[in-house]
């Protein structure tokens, strides 16, 4: 057996690992250590970024062994791998940490686990399996039975723990899969009308906190002290940063504690703060490269479980990208949702680099 | 869908994620380039805040420069309760060093409160031993001390500072060139308030002027002194002395009982305490008053001071109103009317000089207006208008009664027959001077209007000696030296009688000395003084106690004494190398220098500033001093005549410079 993995590795699928996109990964990681370095976090002071950087060598051996299984295996896995996600979830009901309120955290030791960030790679599986199961064909109305429930039950498990990001996070990536599987872009529409109806509803759901801050968003000087205070900080953090950044002494809104959440959600506002408009540049097109290397691993992907799985995990990706900057710089609520390879978290580590695995599988194996 | 179709919709989507990060783009843009001034403004307003620099207040010095208040820096201690860690253990490390219970440091560093002041006013060794510590929530600011080194003297005068600048005396008259300008500063702060980064000065504090007052702290000392024995022998509710410079109307001293202690000023019994009793309460002067109304008549001609006056025997009834002497005087002269201090004389000459030439001369004299002095809470005094006199008025004002006046009023009353006849403003405030030392303003002393003419002066100045030599005022001589001056005893009106009363009111003693040539003029008085021991004339031995130390002081000779001549030993040395063997002279008879009876103006070349004003200081003369070292040149010439008051101007040159 490891034999034969050896062999695949040393004679094909070596040749066809995408460098460029490793390398846009560890520039982001490289610039995030480089942010986490110089804030200092509670009591550890430096201890955040020595932390972040043993989270992404365990990212990186997962990376490797994601991207040394066959993806086509791991999408045949995928019901199983579902399962046990949903089940991580439910055992954070059981036996979860609550950190601020909300319980999203399992103990395992002296590390904290967070399920609700595993479960994207999971969800992403498991929505590739269900578009290319013998009930979602032809692709159509039935596809989007089949693929629905799929997202509605963990949005459902997520949503109460409480964790609106992640749980929204789930039907953008569903979309993008539908529409990479060759979805109508008509029924699409009905659909997106039928989930726009379906938002009171939703709205019920949602904690009081949670609607405060969609309420906030539309408003920001509705609570300037309160649930606004991230966002003004966040803002003033960014402006002040102007062109070239105050440099890593000078970033006094970030470093004087007036930022909440700076080295986890909040990290592009410190990293704005500090480098300023030319540094969030090369930031984002550090992303923008990573993200298309993602649709090129997709496009040129010779069968439909590679492409979809590379099209999840590259929008998984962009989403959680997109949504991070939006809601760091006021054009979004404040939600919940950290940004890939950049901000301080384990769990949110290994899941972006266990999606950079999957790319990785799938373009190894594209002339296969 | 073909293979193809399905690539193109992949294009699509990367096409779709990069017109959303260029909407990131713009975003950042938006803040980060359009809106980055407002925005970082908004940055630098939330982690600095601005603080105030205090100013160093200024000094306030006698006028030989010994401090008599005084600014140190010190530290105020401030907690921040939410950020200390272990307030136990905080406390128990701290209340020893602070000086406070070890509960009450707790109870400080457990407060609810965000900021909670543990000690004020720290002295820098202490705020060292506190920053030594290294503990979280502790912070200082700097806050200067007012300091009172010599306690209570002249605490009346030199009053005191509160929180809010100067409260009492000169503190509260000069509070707005004592107190400077503070400064500003920008202060880096944390979301938590802590000082992150050091103080950007915006402007510099600028520190207060400080004044230089013309108290003399030695005879401030001894009125101090002998008032404060006095004030206790006699149990008298209150007492005071007030020295002035006859010729200059400067104030040398200045002491009041009850006192108290600046530095601790709230501790004090009570308010009571800080009154400056010399200018805010009035009183009615009694027999001193006498005086004003012989001076009055004298320079009226109404009488002449060997004028023979019938006595009554010891009463006159004026208006049904019998008014007596203590003793029953047959025929006396003027100057014996004063001299026995005759009710019944005085009445007479009162009814002689009439209503309006009387109100004229206690108008002149200064009575009813304030002195000028500066100090807040002057009182005016009582002079009713003739217009509103009864019938009764006259004579009892000529007895110094129906007529209130200040301690002080009535002390530049009698500098002015010192001065020979002219009413010199009191000054209390020499100069000014800035932070460098250098002269900011000047007060010149200012002569208010000649009262009496100089003959007038010197008339009743012989009465008056002979009113301490052999009069009433015997207990106030200073052996040696010739005095005038003259008891008063006030009876006060009793409030429920509504007459008056025959327990001591107010003892007084004012006078001068040396009577030709004085060199300060006094008032006593004693307020209800129990010990009746002392009888009616307590004050006149304290005003001799008194005087006789300031002459001392002053070196002035005794009047018995004949000027020696003492020939000095090595000589000074000029600077052209000449030795000359000068004769030093014990007396201020310095040799005349011109026919008029002026003094020459002595040869001060290559004397040091000391000796320079040792000789100076007999000629009554205004010094202004340039430089440091030794006497290089001097206006007016050596053997020039010079007047009192005249400006002197030394420059100094130190050696080896000249």
């Amino acid at each position: 057996m490891t034999a034969k993995i050896m062999m695949r590795f040393d004679r094909r699928l070596l040749q066809n690992v995408d460098w460029a996109l490793l390398a846009a990964a560890v520039l982001v990681f490289a610039m995030s250590m480089l942010t986490l370095a110089n804030l200092h976090v509670g009591r550890a002071g430096g201890g955040v970024a020595w932390r972040q950087a043993a989270w992404f060598c365990v990212g990186l051996v997962a990376l490797v062994v994601v991207a040394s299984l066959d993806y086509r295996r791991l999408v045949r896995a995928a019901p199983g791998i579902y399962l046990l996600g949903l089940a991580a979830l439910a055992l954070v009901w059981a036996l979860g940490r609550s950190v601020s309120g909300a319980r999203r955290w399992i103990a395992l030791g002296p590390l904290t686990v967070q399920p609700s960030e595993i479960f994207k790679v999971c969800f992403v599986l498991m929505a590739v399996w269900a578009v290319t199961s013998r009930w979602a064909q032809p692709i159509g109305a039935s596809t989007l039975l089949v693929a629905l429930p799929i997202a509605a039950v963990p949005f459902v498990v997520i949503i109460k723990q409480p964790d609106l990001g992640t749980a929204l996070l789930l039907f953008p990536v569903l979309v993008v899969l539908l529409v990479g599987a060759g979805l109508r872009l008509r029924l699409l529409g009905a659909g997106a009308v039928a989930g726009l109806a379906a938002l009171p509803l939703a709205w019920l759901v949602l904690k009081d906190y949670q609607r405060e801050r969609i309420l906030v968003f539309l408003d920001p000087f509705r609570d300037p002290l309160g649930s606004a205070y991230n966002v003004i900080q966040a803002k003033i953090a960014i402006g002040s940063g102007q062109l070239l950044g105050k440099g890593v002494a000078g970033a006094t809104q970030s470093r004087l504690a007036f930022l909440p959440e700076r080295h986890t959600d909040f990290i592009f506002a410190v990293f704005a703060e500090t480098w300023g408009f030319v540094g969030c540049l090369v930031l984002l097109m550090c992303y923008v490269l990573l993200l298309l290397r993602g649709f090129d691993i997709a496009a040129s992907a010779r069968e439909p479980v590679g492409r979809l799985v590379a099209l999840g995990a590259t929008s998984l990706l962009a989403a959680q990208v997109l949504i991070n900057v939006g809601m760091v710089t006021g054009l979004l609520p404040v939600v919940g949702i950290p940004l890939p390879l950049m901000s301080y978290g384990g769990s949110s580590m290994v899941t972006s680099l266990i999606g950079l695995g999957l790319l990785l599988s799938v373009r190894m194996r594209q002339f296969q | 869908m073909t293979s193809s179709d399905l690539r193109t919709r992949v294009l699509i989507l990367a096409a779709l994620l990069a017109v959303a990060f260029g909407g990131l783009t713009g975003r950042l843009a938006w803040l980060q380039v359009v809106k980055r001034a407002e925005l970082a403004q908004l940055a630098e307003r939330q982690y600095s805040r601005t603080v105030v620099l205090h100013a160093q207040r200024g000094a306030i010095v006698d006028r030989h420069g010994t401090p008599l208040a005084t600014s140190t820096p010190t530290e105020s201690l401030f907690v921040q309760p939410r950020a200390v860690a272990d307030p136990a253990r905080l406390a128990a490390r701290l209340a020893p060093i602070i000086g406070v219970s070890p509960a009450e440091a707790h109870q400080a560093l457990t407060s609810a409160r965000p900021f909670v002041w543990l000690r004020r006013k720290l002295p820098p060794a202490v705020a060292a031993e506190v920053r030594a510590l290294r503990e979280p929530g502790l912070g200082f600011l700097p806050e200067p001390l007012r300091l009172y080194p010599n306690r209570e003297l002249a605490a009346h005068v030199v009053g005191f500072e509160g929180v809010e600048g100067g409260l009492e005396g000169v503190e509260r008259a000069f509070d707005a060139e004592l107190a400077g300008t503070p400064g500003k500063a920008v202060v880096g702060r944390d979301a938590l308030g802590r000082e992150v980064t050091s103080q950007r000065v915006l402007r510099a504090p600028k520190p207060g002027h400080g004044v230089v007052l013309t108290l003399d702290r030695t005879i401030q000392y001894v009125a101090e002194r002998e008032i404060d024995a006095a004030y206790r022998r006699t149990g008298a509710r209150a007492a005071m002395a007030v020295v002035l410079e006859p010729r200059t109307g400067d104030v040398l001293a200045l002491a009041i009982r009850p006192t108290f202690n600046p530095n601790t000023f709230l501790e004090a019994p009570t308010k009571d305490a800080w009154r400056n009793r010399a200018i805010t309460d009035p009183f009615e002067p009694g027999s001193t008053f006498k005086v004003i109304l012989a001076a009055a008549a004298l320079e009226e001609g109404v009488v002449r001071p060997d004028d023979q006056i019938y006595a009554e025997n010891g009463a006159i009834t004026l208006a049904k109103t019998t008014i007596r002497d203590w003793k029953k005087y047959g025929w006396l002269t003027f100057s014996e009317v004063l001299q026995y201090s005759s009710n019944v004389g005085s009445i007479k000459v009162g009814l002689q000089l009439g209503r309006e030439r009387y109100y004229r001369y206690m108008s002149a004299f200064g009575f009813g207006v304030s002195t000028g002095l500066g100090l807040p809470g002057e009182s005016r005094g009582q002079l009713r208008d003739p217009t509103r006199w009864s019938l009764l008025s006259l004579p009892t004002l000529s007895l110094g009664q129906e007529v209130s006046v200040t301690a002080l009023q009535m002390v530049a009353a009698f500098g002015a027959i010192a001065n020979g006849g002219t009413l010199m403003q009191p000054r209390l405030v020499r100069a000014t001077f800035d932070a460098d030392g250098r002269e900011a303003r000047r007060f010149q002393p200012r002569a208010v209007r000649q009262v009496v003419s100089p003959a007038t002066a010197r008339t009743l100045t012989r009465i008056l000696v002979k009113a301490v030599e052999a009069g009433t005022g015997h207990n106030a001589a200073i052996p040696g030296y010739e005095v005038a001056g003259k008891t008063g005893t006030a009876q006060k009106l009793d409030p429920t009688t509504g007459r008056y009363s025959r327990a001591p009111g107010v003892l007084s003693f004012v006078g001068w000395a040396p009577a030709d040539e004085p060199r300060f003029v006094m008032l006593v008085m004693l307020d209800e003084p129990k010990n009746e021991q002392w009888g009616s004339e307590a004050a006149a031995p304290v005003f001799g106690a008194i005087g006789r130390e300031i002459l001392r002081y002053f070196e002035v000779a005794p009047r018995d004494v004949q000027p020696v001549q003492i020939v000095t030993g090595p000589a000074d040395t000029r600077p052209d190398g000449a030795a000359v063997k000068a004769p030093v002279q014990l007396v201020s008879t310095v040799p005349s220098g011109d026919p008029n009876g002026r003094p020459a103006m002595p040869d001060l070349t290559g004397q040091t500033l000391r000796s320079a004003l040792a000789a100076l200081a007999p000629l009554q003369l205004e010094v202004e001093i340039h430089g440091q070292g030794r006497v290089a040149q001097q206006a007016p010439r050596a053997g020039q005549p010079v007047a009192p008051g005249t400006t002197v101007r030394l420059t100094l040159v130190r050696d080896g410079r000249r």
